[in-house]
């Protein structure tokens, strides 16, 4: 008997051998892991979308640095109000709420300008799960400085929109 | 869909592609444990905790070697029940349905009931464990080397030995 024989044997003979189990009841009762849950949804689901509302009031004696131009008021969960100089510099920051105490830190924020300062709040939106791909982002500005209020909204508004972009994509931090 | 592509639908809660997987990995989880235990009910119950292992242990699979994966369950199932019926036993290494010893009063034994039971009879654990998991299992020499911890080469060349030394016992009766 040559070779190719006795392993065409030894195969015949094992396949047959192969019992069968009852894998549908295994398939229907086996314990599965339970599904990671995703980051944060907190209790507003439908709140996942962020609306971010911006008020700027602008101050007539706006010129000198340090001096008040604008007060920007960001309502998320977190919200915060930013007083900013007409140099685009944060002065001060008001948490005004416990979400927006827990989640960012002042030194972060003030005597920083106006493009750093929402850097970093977008980053800690979106770090936190409150900037998603399914999140309805609203801006909003009211203030006397137009031209300034619109500036700042667009650029909060920009990030918050590359964050979500960022985060439907699978990718990093939006930057 | 391939074995991989199947094992993370599980993973993602598809209980359905356990049935697909078992179609696709039975033969080889059958065969790692018929390789250790040499005995088909036991083999049997291996097979059940395998595919119930698969579906507890789905979250560590991480898409790489599907079929080494499974069979790797396999192998650690059908090891702790060898452990356990040696303990009971008290067999020695070479499995629950045989020892070393056998072996040479194997020639005299043209009553051996298939080619299955010659070639347990004929060959050493490791001998009958690779010609099991290649002809009945259907893996290549490259997959059996990992599970029985031997060159890809060593496991061909005891392949070879192996189907040899049955067919000398076959020629000869």
């Amino acid at each position: 008997m040559k070779s190719k024989d006795i392993e065409n044997l030894i195969k015949d003979e094992g396949l047959k051998n192969i019992p069968d189990i009852d894998i549908e009841r295994i398939a229907s009762t086996a314990v599965l892991p339970a599904k990671p849950r995703r980051v944060r949804k907190k209790g507003f689901a439908v709140a996942m979308a962020v609306i971010i509302a911006v008020v700027c009031v602008s101050t007539l004696s706006g010129v000198l640095f340090g001096t008040v131009s604008s007060e920007i008021t960001i309502s998320v969960n977190p919200a915060l109000a930013l007083a900013v100089t007409p140099m685009n510099t944060v002065k001060s920051v008001e948490m005004l709420n416990s979400d927006a105490e827990e989640l960012f830190d002042e030194k972060e924020i003030e005597g920083k300008t106006v493009e750093a300062a929402s850097e970093y709040i977008v980053n800690k939106l979106y770090e936190a799960g409150y900037i998603t791909e399914d999140s309805e982002i609203t801006v909003t500005a009211k203030g006397n400085n137009k031209k300034q209020n619109n500036a700042i909204c667009e650029k909060i508004h920009g990030k918050a929109n590359r964050y979500k972009h960022s985060r439907s994509h699978g990718g990093g931090n939006g930057n | 869909m391939e074995l991989n592509e199947l094992l993370l639908n599980l993973k993602n809660g598809e209980r359905r592609a356990l049935v697909e997987i078992y179609e696709r990995t039975k033969r080889a989880v059958y065969s790692v444990a018929y390789g250790v235990l040499q005995n088909n009910a036991a083999a049997e119950d291996v097979m059940q905790e395998t595919y119930i292992k698969i579906c507890e242990n789905i979250d560590g699979y991480d898409g790489g070697k599907p079929l080494g994966w499974i069979c790797a369950i396999a192998k650690n199932q059908a090891l702790d029940i060898y452990r356990k019926n040696k303990r009971l036993v008290g067999l020695s290494d070479n499995g629950i349905g045989q020892n070393e010893e056998d072996k040479n009063g194997v020639e005299n034994d043209i009553l051996a009931s298939n080619i299955i039971e010659i070639a347990r009879k004929t060959l050493t654990k490791t001998e009958f464990m690779i010609v099991h998991l290649h002809l009945i299992g259907g893996l290549k020499h490259r997959e059996i080397s990992k599970l029985v911890g031997k060159a890809p080469s060593s496991v061909r060349w005891i392949y070879t030995e192996a189907i040899k030394k049955i067919r000398a016992v076959v020629d000869k009766d």
